[in-house]
């Protein structure tokens, strides 16, 4: 509000308001007297404005000329006030962005834009080009064309060479990661390419092997069958062992087979029902070992489990074969087959009260071929290292517990589903 | 002229030298087969029956009773043997039943798909592979009657 229309306003009204301009006049002149102290304040809270929130100020007139000097400019480009009026403040700026700020700056202008902002570099006094910020609006009265321009600007190359620094680590965070995951991708082809090989190894020498081992055994019976008569018992004798070692050598090639096999064998995952499953081998596959024996076999409530049915049978047939192998020795033998639930797994067990093992060597348990007892109890020691492929295939895990001649506990946990 | 040669009754191919001797000697003291020829690559296998290379002179209308098929051959794989054969009009009938040390499903179901009319695996004791060979020979050389 200008103070000196009041007054003018006042001086045109009647002789019975006197006393009231009179009064307005008095509190004018006091007002101006506090006036005349203020505004060395006002300036410093605009100065101090001005600081907080950029390095200048700027106006224009409303043709986008610079008339007045732009506050903070000397000091930064060393331009005197005569150099920066009208146009001249662009003799500054960087050759390459002088033409687009002016040309923008004067379309803003005459297009009677509500608002300005820009970027340029700026030579500073000390000849380098720095990154500055600007940004105007047009001061207009009762929204009628602009009569001036006023606006800031800013020095904001450390704020930009920050914002570079991250992009630039960034950048180089996101080629990191590319190139480990290309490392790791290739690693993982490189390994799956080691295993199938060795995989194609197993299966070619096993097959390989079953040749000469047949022409062993072929020909050692065909002397033992047409040339007994020729031979003593001793001889008859040798040709024998040679004969049961080929058959044993057969066992263990087809064992290898049978282990390269769980690796190589696709898994579809399903639900799939415990209980019938080891129903169903006890009465199939084990019946014949189990019919005549003293034992009694306990099924608890087996859960239902995520997996995959042919290959999670083989982990219950060689679970099971094991429990009723161990217990041959024992009287009132006894296999108790159950499940617990653990947390995002269920947990199934085989025990037994058979001869146990000494925990001692239980890290050699599900090793391949790896057998904890000797030529009493049969077998080549795969069928541990098959029911741990399957297992750990199926993201679970397997482990036993035991007490020599007390029997003995294995127990597979297998993630329930979505918990993998 | 395929009248002048005596008949070639089963075709063993093998690349086995022992296996192939084990087989012939099961044969013969079974008295199975008189004329049996044994090839050990499938290539052989091939020129036998359609009468070229070292066979030319073999007739192809006139094939063996039945062929005793090794999968795992030098040059030309049992496999590979199998669908040549099924591809050909004079040979397509022919009796082959592949006698593999293989047990594999894949392999099982493979040789079906091109056409065996067999699959026996080999056992490693060598009782029970002479009881299989014997059982093979009775069959498809005395039991079967071949389509010509």
């Amino acid at each position: 509000m200008c103070p000196s229309i009041v007054s003018s306003e006042a001086v045109t009204r009647p002789r019975s308001r006197l006393k009231v301009a009179a009064a307005q006049i008095a509190e004018l002149s006091a007002s101006r007297k506090r006036d005349s102290q203020e505004p060395d304040l006002y300036e410093a809270r605009f100065h101090a404005l001005v600081r907080a929130v950029a390095d200048g100020v700027w106006t224009t007139d409303a043709q986008g000329q610079v008339v007045a000097e732009i506050l903070g400019w000397s000091a930064f480009t060393g331009q005197s006030p005569a150099q920066m009026s009208g146009a001249g403040w662009s003799g500054a700026l960087h050759p390459d962005d002088r033409q687009r700020v002016l040309e923008a700056w004067y379309q803003a202008v005459r297009d009677g834009a509500t608002r300005f902002e820009t970027e340029y570099r700026l030579r500073r006094h000390d000849g380098e080009y720095r990154d500055v910020w600007v940004r105007g609006a047009p001061v207009s009265v009762h929204d009628e064309r602009a009569y001036e321009w006023l606006g800031i600007w800013s020095d904001v190359t450390e704020r930009k060479n920050q914002a570079e620094v991250l992009r630039k680590g960034r950048e180089s965070l996101d080629q990191l990661v590319a190139a480990r995951t290309v490392t790791l991708a290739t690693m993982t082809t490189q390994l799956r390419a080691s295993v199938d090989e060795l995989e194609a190894f197993a299966y070619s020498v096993s097959h390989d092997l079953r040749a000469p081992l047949r022409a062993i055994d072929g020909f050692s019976r065909i002397v033992l069958d047409e040339y007994a008569d020729k031979l003593d018992d001793e001889g008859r004798r040798l040709l024998g062992v040679v004969c049961d070692a080929t058959t044993k050598m057969g066992q263990l090639i087809d064992d290898i087979l049978r282990l390269s096999r769980t690796s190589r064998m696709d898994i579809t995952l399903r639900r799939v029902d415990m209980g019938e499953l080891v129903g169903g081998v006890l009465a199939s596959e084990l019946s014949s070992v189990v019919t005549g024996r003293e034992l009694a076999i306990e099924i608890g409530e087996l859960p239902e489990a995520w997996g995959d049915a042919v290959l999670l049978r083989h982990v219950w047939l060689n679970l099971l074969d094991n429990a009723i192998k161990f217990t041959v020795p024992k009287p009132h033998a006894r296999i108790e087959i159950g499940a617990t639930a653990g947390t995002g797994e269920t947990i199934y067990f085989v025990g037994d009260t058979g001869v146990g093992f000494d925990m001692r060597y239980a890290h050699k348990l599900f090793g391949a071929f790896q057998r904890l007892h000797g030529s009493e109890f049969p077998g080549t020691g795969v069928g541990l290292a098959i029911v741990k492929r399957i297992v750990t295939r199926h993201g679970g895990r397997v482990w036993a517990e035991s007490k020599v001649g007390e029997g003995a506990t294995f127990f597979f946990a297998l993630p329930t589903k979505g918990s993998t | 002229m395929a009248d002048d040669y005596e008949r070639v009754e089963l075709l063993l191919v093998d690349d086995s030298d022992t296996d192939a001797e084990l087989c012939i000697r099961t044969l013969r003291s079974h008295h199975l087969a008189n004329n049996i020829v044994r090839v050990k690559d499938g290539e052989e296998a091939l020129d036998f029956l359609f009468g070229r290379g070292q066979f030319a002179g073999t007739n192809p209308d006139n094939p063996p009773k039945v062929v005793l098929l090794d999968l795992r051959l030098p040059k030309v794989d049992g496999l590979e043997v199998l669908a040549q054969v099924r591809a050909d009009e004079r040979l397509k009938t022919v009796p082959i039943v592949v006698l593999s040390s293989s047990k594999e499903d894949h392999d099982v179901a493979e040789s079906y798909r091109r056409g065996a009319n067999g699959y026996v695996s080999k056992p490693v004791e060598f009782h029970e592979f002479s009881d299989v060979v014997a059982k093979l020979g009775l069959y498809w050389l005395l039991v079967n009657k071949p389509p010509v």
